[in-house]
């Protein structure tokens, strides 16, 4: 891929003998990227380790083709940042604040900037108060100008929508989306927050566990799980799903909801098997479908979740 | 042109912390208390008043808050994911640290001279302004290579008190040479040699070990300090 702002191979990373990340492989082109996760899934680890903030212990992490930790600075001068939980001086106004980072980052005529992108995230009312005034939605947009103000390449956005009510989330993700309409810029998402993630992104990393369990497209990624896993309709499920289990056609099968689900890995073979073995438990079937695969169910079914 | 335009960008957004903080206020009022108690005696009494041990105590307090607390509160993530290089960052603390610490002493110097009648032009005002400027270094140093070791503002200016106020309890009631590593005996030395060797009427004798002793203590180990935090700072701390 000749358009890979972002690469990882088999990243290891221990705080002393607990595994942060196991082997993280990632493959990240420009756009708008989802990572997505559980929590302490090794999302923040990974940002930290982009970021340069932490060493990798194995592997190969490289942000626009150069080394995470020996080229950091090289590559936050392209970067934008929007930490979980981020930490602004309080007293501070956010103009304030603004205009500095601003200079950090070289911008000419820093003020006009500043004032494009308070208005750009509905803050230009806000602007004289201190930054320990806001609130959280006011926070994250404050969070959102800063890591914009150097006209980025990248912006990686961790947990951007964990502190907002849902208008403040959908209205932020808009917000995303325009920006890259307009200007280009490609995001990193990492959230664990998936129905909001799915209307903006193009390509999507799923970790589990420290480790990359699949990634690609949202398109790809859906018409590869919604091929494998049905859901079946059933009567009494725990029976029918113990029985489904021993076909040579599939791989697994649970119950979820009162539904049958199964990972199958021969369709039509199934198709021909399923009702015969209804038929010999006296089972009846009231729908059978292939799953349809939104971010949520596809992150269920790569992370082994539904089983829990 | 770039590098030190950053570095005042950093200097000043840290100089703004101290200010929006009560710090500055709390520097400026400890500097006055330390300078002023000997008021109208000689400024070289300085040393021998409680001066040194405030000064310990404001610095092991403050210090914490700007760097080991900057971990905490998880600012020193959002400082280091800006175009700004790890050496810069801790420069411009410390520089600010020094700056300020240093400057509240001035400051209260300088109050000190019309006070007590003695010329703005007194080579005795700044001898003594030397020997304090050297004691903030080493406390300066010493606080921030515990604050990065430590990373936690209470522990580190809870182990920075006992420490430093402990040492000088020992040092200065020890015997020589060791009392001159306190900085109340070690400071009193400082001035007293420098003043008699610009005015050989000054009846105190000073053997120039005991300078040397006084001189050589907190200027190796402040540069030993600020070498080894920069060398941690720039190749070995890792943020989670």
């Amino acid at each position: 891929m000749n358009n890979t702002l972002i690469y990882a191979n088999g990243v290891a990373k221990f705080f002393g003998s607990i595994p942060a990340l196991k082997s993280l492989s990632l493959e990240v082109p420009e756009g708008i990227s989802g990572f997505i996760g559980a929590n302490g899934a090794g999302k923040t680890t990974t940002i930290n380790i982009l970021l340069g903030l932490l060493k990798p212990d194995a592997g190969q992490a490289q942000v626009f083709g150069m080394d995470c930790w020996h080229d950091s600075y090289k590559i936050r001068r392209r970067l934008g940042i929007l930490h979980e939980k981020p930490a602004y001086p309080g007293n501070f106004t956010g103009q304030r604040y603004l205009e500095h980072v601003a200079r950090l980052y070289s911008v000419n005529q820093p003020n006009q900037r500043v004032q494009e992108l308070l208005k750009e995230v509905d803050m230009t009312k806000a602007k004289d108060r201190p930054i320990k005034t806001y609130s959280a939605g006011m926070t994250q947009r404050l969070g959102l100008a800063q890591a914009l103000i150097g006209d980025p390449e990248l912006a990686i956005l961790d947990e951007p929508t964990a502190n907002l009510d849902p208008m403040g989330r959908i209205e932020f993700l808009e917000k995303i989306k325009t920006l890259h309409e307009e200007k280009g810029v490609s995001f990193f998402i990492s959230t664990h927050i998936l129905p909001e993630l799915e209307k903006i992104c193009e390509y999507v990393s799923i970790v589990d566990e420290g480790r990359t369990v699949d990634q690609g497209t949202v398109k790809f990624l859906s018409e590869k799980y919604s091929a494998t896993i049905y859901k079946i309709e059933t009567p009494n499920p725990q029976l029918l799903a113990s029985h489904i289990k021993k076909l040579e056609s599939v791989d697994d099968a649970w119950v979820q909801n009162n539904m049958v689900l199964c990972k199958v890995s021969n369709t039509k073979k199934f198709s021909s098997q399923l009702p015969k073995l209804a038929s010999d438990l006296n089972v009846g079937i009231d729908s059978f479908q292939p799953l349809h695969s939104t971010l949520e169910e596809i992150f269920k079914v790569v992370s082994g979740r539904e089983k829990g | 042109m770039k590098l030190g335009s950053r570095m005042c960008r950093l200097i000043l957004i840290e100089f703004e912390q101290y200010w929006n903080f009560p710090a500055f206020e709390l520097v400026l009022f400890a500097a006055l208390f330390s300078v002023l108690n000997r008021y109208p005696s000689s400024p070289g009494n300085y040393f021998m008043s409680v001066g040194p041990m405030v000064q310990i105590l404001v610095i092991s307090v403050l210090i914490p808050r700007s760097f080991a607390g900057s971990f905490s509160r998880r600012e020193m993530n959002v400082l280091l994911s800006y175009p700004v290089k790890r050496w810069e960052i801790l420069a411009s603390k410390t520089v600010t640290a020094f700056l300020v610490f240093f400057g509240a002493l001035v400051f209260a110097f300088l109050l000190y001279v019309p006070l007590s009648a003695i010329s703005l032009f007194s080579d005795e005002i700044y001898t003594v302004l030397g020997v304090v400027a050297l004691h903030t270094a080493f406390l300066v140093s010493t606080a921030i290579f515990i604050s990065l070791a430590i990373k936690n503002e209470a522990m580190s200016a809870f182990f920075l008190v006992l420490t430093l106020l402990g040492l000088e309890f020992t040092l200065t009631t020890s015997q020589e040479p060791y009392r001159y590593f306190a900085l109340t005996k070690g400071g009193d030395v400082l001035w007293a040699w420098t003043w008699k060797s610009l005015h050989p009427s000054f009846p105190r004798e000073v053997a120039f070990g005991q300078f040397s002793i006084a001189l050589a203590y907190p200027l190796v180990t402040s540069i030993l300090l600020i070498v080894a935090s920069f060398i941690y700072f720039k190749w070995i701390m890792q943020l989670d």
